[in-house]
């Protein structure tokens, strides 16, 4: 028996274990999955026929699409995968267990790799089929094209987690908070450089998508692997056989490479940082900090200031929680070296509204995931030492009102900022920016009441490592709420706007303001609910 | 069987552990004793290979444990304060787990499982899952885990957390049993009466240094007090 069918049975047993204590939940949470996959496929096939019907233009957006979308789906596995293996690789005591064993260091780190690989992608794969089989069905094309396509995603995936891995080693390595930050600074300039040489170049008025739009071109360059599973897909689509058999036999042979280096680089590297972060990082001494200053002006009530700086202080000092969150920025950087493209005051109205109401949902996304990464484990973040809340003579109310602002304020402040930002750089009208400020900061009170709210109800003060929480089925339960009330919500609106200007709807200030009111008393009694049944759920929970 | 050679260990710019030495013989029974903070669990940690030392060697029967950390860890058992076990396996999957690695044969494993689970009084809950254990139960597995394969050496961190009287005794009763047949154990505690009357020598550990070491005996003589508590509090009160 291995590490690797270890967890297969431990996936095995708490399915039983769960369908026995709790059949119906059982039963509901299947329910929910299965109708979840239907939505999605129906929404992807949805959306599908809404670019084909747009006329040829669609067909070719559709394309331009697949290249960006696997390529950010490139290093999104990448960057989830450093997170993962930092989490359940570098700081979990199951690897203490098994270096304990006499297990050869390569088969421990190629177990973590494994593991790593399957947590961080089995969400964009369940996605990626489903996708395969949407395309499929509206393009007409052969019921083996969807099959033949997963065989693309599997080395795509290893390739993404092996640059994960690398980077992940690499960092955690040789790389301090000093020096992380002078990386930081150096590759932010180097950014701005580039940046500044795209602005030299010809100020032509680029067309929507075109090949001008330096994020597309990134995603296309042939001697990148992501491109691979795009023109392998699109090879396949026109039924060239051979250029199928080339990308496939590319993506094959980089990840068998790829599996050959994961145990070499774990022997070297894999120990020096497990020592680094496991053991040695509990004995960092950490002086009063500018936090400990800040929050002595006496504007909190003694309990929520407490509670703040120790919420402020744990985050800055779990690398794994302010890693992500430069992360997120970094890729927001290639979003908005596309956005200044767009030309949006050279389109057609209809466009307008399009990509209007894309980039609120951009904006949205970015919000959902903070707050899924962040906002859900705040609860499993305080562990085995919830007791100590629990006992302080504070009502559990109060926690849950720091937790809430210690989220909102942060999560309101970035995404109010990205919308101002965008809107700025897409030229869009007053009205325009300050409607969609307001869905905005309403989504983020939603998501932020629902993770905290679910984060609660599903908080699990035992796990070996409170990050994992989000990999949990209440965090996937999460995200699926969090996502489908920001996809209702672009849609509600977004239809409305395209019915207008179709002329279908003759008054759209009186149809938006009517739904805006219902939408957003609905919101904030879903908000209410969903944090009411995680309060009552926190409240019951014995020690 | 084991052998530690001038071990220090320093973490950033505190040195935990400074130029400890010790030489355990076969079927020993050790015991470190320690205020909290002296460095008992790092030189643990050292010896089973989890940490690396600053400086200094340490041999488990010979092998060296940073160069031929294989060999060393199949005659080594450990167990922590704080168990690491697989939430979501049964004991008895857990336990398989455990054999396999150590390439026990499985007629050797069930009869030897069955026996220790009936001894622990874990057979009812076999195939119930870790997670609805108690700090106690998960213990008590461990010990299994330990015993099933008979290491050479064994190295306990404070062995009697969370168990209750009856496991305690029979934990004492199946230490004594694997000393006399031939495993060394060494075993840090903060009870001295386990190390009074399981121990054959005693050391006492404060600030990173072995402050002293013998036999009870020896220690009584040397410090010309009665009993263990009284030797401890006076050569750790500036400590503590």
């Amino acid at each position: 028996m291995n590490p690797l069918t270890i967890k297969l049975l431990s996936f095995k047993n708490i399915t039983f274990f769960y369908r026995r204590r709790h059949p119906l939940k059982f039963f509901l949470i299947i329910l929910c999955i299965i109708l979840t996959i239907i939505g999605i496929y129906f929404a992807l096939v949805e959306g599908f026929n809404f670019l084909i019907h747009l006329g040829g233009i669609g067909s070719v957006i559709l394309k331009r699409l697949l290249f960006i979308m696997f390529s950010i789906l490139f290093f999104m596995i990448a960057i989830s995968f450093g997170i993962l293996f930092y989490t359940s690789g570098v700081k979990s005591k199951e690897t203490e267990f098994h270096l304990l064993l006499p297990q050869s260091l390569p088969r421990i780190t190629y177990f973590k790799f494994w593991e790593a690989v399957f947590l961080s992608s089995w969400i964009p794969l369940v996605g990626l089929i489903i996708f395969s089989f949407a395309y499929t069905k509206i393009n007409h094309l052969s019921f083996t094209y969807p099959f033949i396509a997963i065989f693309h995603f599997i080395p795509f995936i290893i390739i993404a987690s092996f640059l994960g891995y690398i980077t992940s080693l690499g960092v955690l390595r040789f790389l301090n908070i000093k020096k992380f930050f002078i990386f930081s600074l150096i590759l932010t300039l180097l950014l701005i450089l580039l940046y500044k040489k795209e602005l030299t170049q010809e100020k032509t008025v680029l067309y929507f998508l075109s090949e001008k739009v330096a994020f597309l071109k990134f995603s296309q360059l042939w001697y990148l692997p992501y491109s691979w599973v795009t023109k392998g897909l699109v090879a396949l689509e026109e039924n060239y056989w051979g250029k199928v058999l080339i990308y496939l036999s590319n993506l094959y042979s980089l990840s068998a490479l790829c599996i050959i280096f994961v145990p070499l680089l774990g022997d070297k590297f894999f120990l020096p940082c497990f020592y680094k972060h496991f053991y040695a990082s509990h004995k960092k001494t950490y002086p009063t900090s500018l936090w400990d200053n800040i929050l002595k002006i006496k504007f909190l009530p003694v309990s929520l200031r407490n509670f703040l700086l120790k919420d402020i202080k744990l985050f800055l000092r779990e690398p794994a929680l302010w890693l992500q969150f430069l992360v997120f920025f970094g890729l927001l950087f290639f979003y908005f070296l596309n956005l200044r493209k767009f030309s949006y005051h050279a389109m057609e109205p209809i466009w307008k509204n399009l990509i209007s109401f894309l980039n609120t949902f951009s904006v949205l996304c970015i919000v959902c995931s903070l707050s899924i990464r962040f906002v859900f484990p705040q609860w499993s973040l305080e562990g085995r030492n919830f007791w100590i809340l629990k006992l302080a003579p504070f009502s559990l109310k109060e926690i849950f009102l720091e937790k809430f602002i210690f989220s909102f304020l942060p999560l309101a402040i970035i995404s109010g900022g990205l919308i101002l930002v965008s809107n700025i750089m897409l030229e869009s009208q007053p009205s325009t920016f300050y409607f969609t400020l307001f869905i905005t900061l309403i989504t983020c009170f939603v998501t932020i009441s629902f993770s905290l709210g679910l984060g609660a109800y599903f908080a699990d003060f035992k796990r070996d490592y409170y990050l994992k929480a989000v990999e949990s089925i209440g965090g996937v339960i999460a995200l699926i709420l969090n996502l489908t009330y920001i996809i209702i919500t672009i849609f509600t609106f977004a239809s409305i706007n395209h019915l207008f200007l179709r002329g279908k709807i003759l008054f759209l200030k009186r149809v938006t303001n009517t739904f805006l009111v219902l939408w957003t008393s609905l919101s904030i009694l879903f908000s209410f609910v969903i944090l009411k049944l995680g309060y009552n759920k926190l409240e019951k929970k014995e020690y | 069987m084991i052998k530690v050679i001038s071990l220090s260990k320093k973490f950033n710019s505190q040195w935990v552990i400074r130029n400890l030495n010790l030489n355990i013989k076969k079927g020993e029974f050790y015991c470190l004793l320690g205020p909290n903070g002296a460095g008992k669990t790092t030189t643990l940690k050292i010896l089973s290979g989890l940490i690396k030392p600053t400086q200094g060697k340490v041999y488990l029967g010979g092998f060296d444990v940073e160069r031929e950390y294989l060999q060393a860890k199949k005659l080594l058992g450990f167990i922590p304060d704080t168990p690491f076990l697989y939430e979501n396996l049964t004991p008895w999957e857990f336990l398989e787990f455990i054999a396999n690695i150590f390439g026990i044969e499985k007629n050797t494993f069930q009869k030897e499982v069955n026996y220790y689970l009936e001894l622990f009084n874990l057979k009812e809950v076999k195939d119930t899952l870790l997670k609805e254990f108690s700090h106690g139960m998960k213990q008590r597995v461990l010990y299994i885990a330990n015993f099933i394969r008979h290491p050479k050496v064994l190295l306990i961190d404070e062995p009697l957390v969370g168990l209750d009287p009856h496991a305690i005794y029979l934990i004492k009763d199946l230490l004594k049993k694997e000393t006399q047949q031939g495993t060394t154990i060494l075993m840090c505690t903060h009870i001295l009466s386990i190390a009074e009357e399981l121990s054959h020598r005693i050391g006492i550990l404060d600030k990173g240094e072995i402050i002293v070491q013998g036999t009870l005996d020896e220690l009584k003589k040397r410090m010309g007090d009665t009993n263990l508590e009284e030797i401890f509090l006076k050569l750790t009160e500036t400590g503590e």
